[in-house]
């Protein structure tokens, strides 16, 4: 059974409800900025940065580049003794796993390599049939990105990755690799692309032209 | 641009519930529903279940912030790494790791991993339980900051996942050979473990229920008295 929809071809993009209080607001015509709930100070619409579709898509197509960058090269090496030793983003959840700590390898897996790595696909694909205005299924993956998205946790893991430095810093020489570097780029990237992409600017682009 | 008269406007909000009218927390769509009791209905535009508040919202958060207190402990005391040199086998707890990084003149970050590592998962439980019993009994004391202090809760909770990352790290890099070697120890999948726990328990917490006392309009201002 389904919800009867207020009007299915004009939608609804100036009456709203805060997802927080369920106050039942209008939005301001003129959408520039950031707008509070005036009930309970939650951000009710966020104004996308990059206004055009091609410029998230070029953003994102970039992160995905880099993530795999990040995926192929060594995060941090370390040397001691004339023994070097290094780690890559995989090479983490792998260690665990052959420690016999498959559950934490597992986490780790999914929120530093699965997640970030479906999150990017489902926004370039959203993106992807923006541009090229196919009417596509694309609700799988909208549902699918906003579920994912608290699990990404690349830029938790570039943080761990200073703590551990820091930790190895005091008895062995620690050398950073194109890896952390390219993991970097991708965290801001993809920051980028998730912040040009917002739920009433992207479904009323998508209806409109349909 | 009406910042005075804000106190007085709180009161006169009118909640897209009363109005019948719920959103897609996903796509951001306002719909119609028609019974008191709406299951199984779909958001027109993106196909997520949508319901007017979360189901079941104060009993799956107590489930799960009981199980996250329950694992709380252990996860702490048990040790989450272990170094082994050739001369030396360590035993690194959360809290022995921290003590590390504070001698080792890296206080400020020693800070930082206090923070998100032992506080904010208290915090957390803490909270949580603040704002299940408040919303629970009704309270309309400080709607708007128990709402920013979830909002803040929501934020903040991912982070404690950093410990579990710098083991990960530590694990696969530090493997040289006979001289020294680490190892995830049993607190490791415990800690993770209520990071998810409270992670799921703040997304089942529904903040919408605590306004929902204000608008229903009982005019006793002092509950229980």
């Amino acid at each position: 059974m389904y919800a009867q929809a207020m009007s299915a071809q004009t939608p609804t993009v100036h009456l709203t409800a805060c997802h927080s209080c369920d106050a039942l607001l209008r939005l301001p015509a003129v959408q520039h900025s950031t707008f509070h709930c005036p009930r309970c100070d939650a951000v009710v619409y966020r104004a996308g940065l990059a206004k055009r579709v091609d410029d998230a898509l070029a953003l994102g197509l970039a992160a995905a580049v880099f993530f795999l960058l990040a995926n192929s090269f060594p995060i941090v090496a370390i040397e001691s003794g004339g023994d070097r030793s290094f780690a890559t983003l995989p090479g983490a959840s792998l260690a665990l796993y052959k420690q016999g700590m498959s559950f934490v390898a597992f986490v780790v897996a999914i929120t530093t390599l699965f997640i970030p790595a479906i999150e990017l696909s489902c926004t370039l694909g959203m993106l992807w049939f923006a541009k090229f205005k196919r009417s596509f299924s694309l609700t799988f993956l909208f549902r699918l990105r906003k579920r994912l998205r608290p699990w990404s946790m690349i830029e938790i893991f570039m943080l761990g990755t200073l703590v551990a430095i820091v930790k190895l810093g005091s008895w062995a020489h620690v050398l950073l690799g194109v890896g952390l570097w390219s993991l970097g780029i991708f965290m801001v990237l993809h920051a980028a692309t998730s912040h040009a992409f917002e739920a009433i600017e992207f479904w009323s682009k998508v209806q409109t032209e349909s | 641009m009406e910042q005075g008269s804000n106190r007085v406007m709180n009161e006169n909000f009118v909640t897209a519930r009363a109005r019948g009218l719920m959103l897609c927390d996903v796509c951001g769509f306002l719909m119609q529903f028609k019974s008191k009791r709406p299951e199984n209905i779909h958001c027109p535009r993106c196909g997520q279940a949508v319901y007017p508040r979360k189901p079941a919202s104060l009993q799956r958060t107590a489930a799960l912030v009981l199980a996250a207190a329950i694992l709380y402990f252990p996860a702490n005391m048990l040790p989450i790494m272990r170094t082994s040199t050739l001369t030396y086998v360590d035993n690194n707890t959360i809290l022995s790791g921290i003590i590390e990084l504070w001698s080792g003149n890296s206080w400020p970050l020693a800070i930082f991993v206090f923070f998100v590592s032992i506080l904010v998962p208290l915090l957390k439980l803490a909270a949580l339980s603040l704002l299940i019993i408040s919303t629970h009994y009704q309270w309309r004391w400080r709607l708007q900051e128990r709402t920013r202090l979830y909002r803040f809760l929501e934020f903040i909770g991912r982070w404690s996942m950093l410990d579990v990352f710098v083991v990960g790290l530590l694990v696969a890099l530090v493997k040289l050979r006979g001289l020294a070697t680490v190892t995830a120890g049993p607190g490791v999948p415990l800690f993770a473990s209520v990071v998810i726990l409270t992670m799921y328990a703040s997304q089942a917490f529904d903040p919408r229920l605590m306004w929902d006392h204000q608008a229903s309009s009982t005019p006793d201002p002092i509950r229980g008295s």
